[in-house]
């Protein structure tokens, strides 16, 4: 009776760390996800800045003194943006390192689960 | 000939000759007209700037400089793009979501650590939400609550609660009551957890929260309230004879068996907390619901009628504990405390430079409602509705990545410039020459970004007419047109207006 007790309670744990797996993928594909967007914004920021005043033409003191608090204010998005990138990515690569120890945590209760089966059949 | 597009923004007197065009009234602020004219060659200037007076210096800088024509800056409709999705980015601190550290769980058989457990499942425990499993903070009953649960169906998401299975109850740990028991309890294994029921009333008043507390309607008689069999968690315990149960020794209680993994866990959030067996009260009752398959006999059933009563103080969890098989379950997951809920993201906040420009009436932003159902409106100028509306849909696909969903995204038309004559004689800064309010519909998250997906009335919202965009080379909704012949219509706005 023990034994069928300690399969249910080994059963249990598999099923716990795995949610806890399925938790932490899709923690991790949030983080993926959102590195993915900021990278693009960032890029496009950057681009906006590289050709912030490279338009031809004539202009007046206004236009340029307008196109320079442009860009200024692109820098400034381009510097928050990117600092949030290196958080996302140091979060996803902690998120990352959390999965594999979820996975890890899975295989371990199925095989002990599968070890313990082993043994009641023994 | 060859015309000279000239581009004058803010406000002040006409250049000579072009009184009365287009220039933008006195004190509009940041206003911006299109002039095309074709002056003599001789009259030509060298460099326009110097040529054309140049309108006094605004009293506040346009800080926000989105709120300009595109004309006056290259790419607008790119920027205010990557505003708006900069806008919509989710606040730098961490979700409240965010999953903590997974622990690889290793530690003796029969040991599920609360870490284990999912953590929006422990708040919703902690904040009551979720009535799945029994909240054991409400006053402990001092008689038998007379409820009977059906089957619960074992619940495997990840957004649900731990699974439940018949005979274990599920390893949710919650705050352990601050009273005592009332009674001891035996390991009893639990059939079910009802995840809904009211609230049953019991003679002393107080209320049982999850109404499953007892398995069957024959422990009614018994009078178990074993609501804390939720925190003692008692999974693997085989039925203890209460008669072999020895009496606890005096002094103080051992300290509960704090596992290697709870040990691991910051000091917020893990606390060693008392033993979850308290010292008995004046009815000790017994073990009666164990089924046989458990290793339990049905004591009300058998020979001699029930069991004796347990001791007045209870045992603590490790005499409770059954032979063969480690620390009990009930001490492991009763030592760890949940965690404190994370806070609620915050709002986001706009770049302190939008807010004085948004009071100051140049931009026209808002972000209205939670992180988590974006709403925004925005002010451009007319030329930029369109470009703006095209980058909606990746708006939204960046706030879908992000776990957020875009509810809408309203543009509109900057307010443009009134010619002299037409000008109120109070103007108003900002009053807009067009009413029309495009608004999206955003594709929400949940698949129905692709143009075609959703209800009819969602694509429609999605195809509304947007305001046709400016012609090549022109700004906002001005096209002025000058060719030499001074009675043909000078300026005409996209209301159809004309001046001369």
């Amino acid at each position: 009776m023990t034994d069928v007790r300690g399969r249910q309670v080994m059963d249990r744990m598999v099923r716990v760390r795995r949610v806890r797996s399925r938790q932490a993928a899709a923690a991790l594909g949030r983080a993926q996800a959102r590195q993915l967007s900021e990278a693009g914004l960032l890029a496009r920021v950057r681009t906006l800045l590289a050709q912030g005043g490279a338009r031809t033409g004539l202009v007046n003191a206004a236009e340029l003194k307008a196109r320079l608090a442009s860009d200024a204010m692109l820098a400034r998005l381009a510097e928050d943006v990117s600092k949030r990138l290196n958080g996302t990515a140091e979060e996803r690569a902690r998120l990352g390192e959390a999965l594999g120890r979820a996975r890890a945590a899975v295989d371990a209760a199925v095989t002990r689960r599968a070890e313990k089966e082993g043994q009641s059949e023994a | 000939m060859i015309p000279v597009l000239t581009l004058s923004t803010g406000s002040g007197p006409a250049p000579a000759g072009l009184e009365g065009l287009s220039l933008p009234r006195p004190g509009a602020g940041p206003a911006f007209g299109l002039l095309l004219t074709t002056p003599a060659p001789e009259t030509l200037p060298e460099t326009l700037p110097e040529a054309l007076p140049l309108p006094p210096a605004p009293a506040e800088p346009a800080d926000i400089v989105f709120s300009l024509p595109p004309t006056a800056i290259p790419q607008a409709g790119a920027r205010l793009a990557v505003l708006a999705e900069w806008l919509a980015l989710p606040p730098v601190e961490p979700p409240a979501d965010a999953l903590p550290e997974v622990e690889v769980i290793e530690g003796p058989m029969g040991q599920i650590p609360a870490e284990a457990l999912p953590p929006q499942a422990a708040l919703d425990l902690r904040h009551g939400y979720r009535p799945a499993l029994p909240m054991p903070h409400a006053p402990l009953p001092s008689s038998p609550g007379p409820v009977s649960a059906e089957p619960t169906p074992e619940r495997d998401t990840e957004h649900d609660a731990p699974v439940t299975e018949p005979g274990l109850i599920p390893a949710m740990v919650v705050p352990l009551p601050k009273a005592p028991l009332p009674e001891a309890y035996s390991a009893s294994p639990r059939t079910s957890l009802a995840p809904e029921q009211p609230a049953a009333p019991l003679s002393s008043g107080a209320e049982v929260i999850g109404a499953d507390l007892l398995p069957s309607g024959k422990d009614r008689a018994s009078g178990l309230p074993d609501r804390q069999v939720a925190a003692a968690a008692v999974v693997a315990a085989p039925p203890v004879p209460a008669a072999a149960l020895p009496a606890p020794a005096p002094g103080p209680q051992p300290s509960p068996v704090v596992s290697p993994i709870a040990s691991l866990q910051p000091p917020a959030t893990v606390k060693a907390r008392s033993p979850i067996i308290r010292p008995a009260a004046a009815e000790p009752p017994v073990a009666t619901n164990l089924p046989e398959s458990a290793g339990g006999a049905d004591v009300s059933e058998a020979p001699g009628g029930p069991a004796p009563a347990l001791p007045a103080a209870a045992p603590s969890p490790a005499i409770l504990a059954p032979a063969g098989l480690p620390v009990p379950l009930a001490a492991n997951i009763a030592s760890a405390d949940v965690a404190e809920p994370a806070p609620l993201p915050q709002p986001l906040v706009a770049a302190p430079e939008i807010a004085a420009a948004a009071s100051a009436g140049r931009v026209a932003l808002a972000i209205e409602g939670p992180a988590a159902a974006l709403r925004v409106s925005l002010a451009v100028p007319e030329a930029d509705v369109a470009p703006l509306a095209e980058r909606r849909r990746a708006l939204a696909d960046a706030l879908s990545g992000q776990g957020m969903r875009l509810e809408a995204l309203s543009v509109r038309a900057l307010d443009m410039p009134q010619p002299l004559d037409r000008q109120p004689a109070e103007p108003a800064r900002n009053e807009p020459l067009r009413n029309e309010t495009t608004r999206f519909e955003a594709a929400r998250a949940d698949g129905l970004a692709d143009a075609g997906g959703g209800a009819p009335h969602e694509r429609q919202n999605r195809e509304a007419p947007m305001p046709a965009p400016a012609p090549a080379g022109g700004a906002g909704g001005w096209a002025a047109a000058v060719d030499g012949d001074e009675r043909s219509p000078a300026v005409q706005t996209r209301r159809g207006e004309r001046f001369a």
